[in-house]
């Protein structure tokens, strides 16, 4: 089925985000690691909570929805007190916002709090070797009698045919690291403070060779609280200027998946779909963009990511990211508050949770002047999800 | 190699078994359908192509060419050394088949590097003994 462009076109400015709330990463951070959390994945939910419904200046009573993502729902909601319209799980923000479109657009909600938490670090979740998690991808395990396990192991290998087709060199591939540490320097909430220059990049170990330890995003616990109503109602709100959710996108590549195929392929189909669909949705496309965030797991997707979303050709995202500079300072600042790789592995969450700020000119010394537009975008081996975020004019 | 490689056991899905009975006999062979033709890796129930359950383990030529690699340096399973490379083959048939590279070191790879299958004893980490495939550099 062909795509419906007027319908989709509903899906532009249906809703506002009108609060953000995070847990601190940063301290929660040590004593996670010591085995000693401060709290479990429903009380991190929680306090994010809290500090949206005070960011929005609503009170508990003010939400009817609530949407949980990888935190489970039935919990969630007991220890929240208070019994919703409207509820439902879900996953990564995209989808968490189509859903909460639907619901809002035809009344079964108003105001829908998405909450995103996660205790991984505590919970000694793994993502290689023998207690590799299965989830719903086959690969994930199958290839465990060749040691072939953990999901960095499987960019490693797409970065590898990369650097063989077009050149990129391990330098350029640590500029991605060290620029989002240089924006976590500027993030009281990150969890990586230390100092990292080229050369530093350039001595940490090999993980899954050619991604080394600073290539791969941490594991922590915490949690991320979004409040989204619609955008009539958030432009009577005036506690702070609206952020309105303007294109989403989606596109898919299932064939051969467990072959890895399509990461092989750098998953340009799917990626082209979903940045075709969220430009069509949005109204504008790359050169209308201010800040762009994607879900940095493994740093070396961001290459072949600004290829297929359009912001240059195919095999010179290296020179692009170069000449641009993503850091503080330069010209395409990529995930301003640090990523997944330096603040937080919110698993994308983080980054609306930036995004908002920036767009609200709150983002303190890392702020982007005159913030207007930011893209998100995030990509599975098979489905790769595209949105872009804009502040009201004033 | 005196001692027989201990290996983690492959996954045991309902159609796994038959691809490493072959193996022990020193063969590669896929799923391929037994209608319309088409491989498929991993095995499963329906070909994705037509969804018929109907296929055949079609031995393949066991070469293929290099289609990209990785080399793990951190060590993940007690009874697999590092550094331990991985390569993905995408084979004659067209399946990409990843295996580690045997017999040479991995600053050989290049794209498009001709490989061949070869075979090796092994016991599984349930105690079974077998073999499992691995990637080397064609003669």
């Amino acid at each position: 089925m062909a795509n419906d462009p007027q319908r989709l076109k509903a899906l532009s400015n249906a809703i506002a985000v009108v609060g953000v709330g995070e847990t601190d990463y940063a301290s929660d951070y040590p004593a996670s690691r010591a085995g000693k959390p401060t709290t479990d994945h429903i009380g991190f939910g929680i306090r994010a909570f809290k500090a949206a419904l005070n960011d929005a200046g609503l009170r508990r009573e003010d939400i009817d929805g609530v949407i949980a993502c990888s935190v489970p729902l039935g919990r969630l909601v007991e220890l929240l007190g208070i019994e919703p319209r409207f509820s439902a799980s879900s996953f990564d923000p995209a989808t968490a916002y189509m859903v909460a479109i639907d619901a809002i657009r035809n009344g079964l909600a108003e105001s829908i709090a998405l909450i995103k938490s996660l205790n991984y670090r505590t919970a000694g979740t793994q993502f290689g070797g023998p207690q590799a998690m299965g989830a719903d991808n086959l690969y994930y395990v199958y290839y465990r009698p060749w040691g072939f396990t953990s999901q960095g192991a499987f960019d490693s290998v797409v970065v590898q045919r990369y650097i063989e087709l077009y050149g990129l060199t391990h330098r350029q591939l640590g500029m991605v690291a060290v620029a989002e540490r240089a924006w976590a320097r500027m993030n009281p909430l990150a969890i990586m403070q230390r100092p990292m220059t080229l050369d530093d990049y350039l001595r940490y170990p090999f993980v899954a060779e050619p991604l080394r330890v600073p290539d791969y995003c941490l594991i922590n616990d915490g949690g991320t609280c979004l409040i989204v109503t619609s955008v009539e109602r958030a432009r009577t709100m005036a506690r702070h200027p609206t952020v309105t959710v303007k294109g989403l996108g989606w596109g898919e590549e299932n064939a051969a998946i467990n072959q890895l195929r399509p990461k092989l392929h750098f998953s340009r189909i799917q990626m082209r779909q979903a940045g075709e669909q969220c430009y069509e949705v949005a109204g504008i496309g790359p050169k209308d963009i201010d800040g762009f965030y994607y879900y940095d797991n493994f740093t070396g997707e961001l290459f072949y990511i600004l290829e297929n979303y359009g912001y240059c050709r195919e095999g010179e995202a290296a020179n692009f990211i170069e000449t641009m500079g993503i850091g503080p300072g330069g010209k395409f600042p990529v995930n301003t508050s640090g990523g997944m790789i330096s603040e937080s592995y919110m698993q994308g969450w983080n980054a609306q949770a930036e995004m908002v700020r920036q767009l609200r000119g709150d983002a303190g010394p890392r702020q982007i002047p005159n913030c207007r537009h930011t893209h998100y975008i995030s990509n599975t081996v098979a489905r790769a999800t595209s949105m872009i975020l804009e502040r009201d004019s004033d | 190699m005196s001692e027989t490689q201990v290996r983690p056991d492959p996954v045991m899905g309902l159609y796994d078994a038959p691809l490493w009975e072959y193996v022990k006999q020193k063969e590669l062979r896929l799923q391929r359908c037994a209608d319309c033709g088409e491989f498929r890796y991993p095995p499963g129930s329906h070909c994705p192509n037509c969804l018929s359950e109907n296929f055949e383990w079609a031995r393949l030529s066991g070469r293929g060419r290099v289609y990209a690699w990785c080399v793990f340096h951190r060590q993940y399973f007690p009874e697999i050394a590092v550094p331990n490379p991985i390569v993905m083959v995408q084979t004659e048939e067209g399946p990409i088949v990843a295996a580690n590279l045997v017999g040479s070191d991995p600053s050989v790879l290049r794209l498009d590097l001709p490989m061949e299958v070869t075979f090796e004893p092994v016991r599984w980490a349930n105690g079974k003994e077998g073999m499992i495939f691995q990637w080397r550099l064609a003669k």
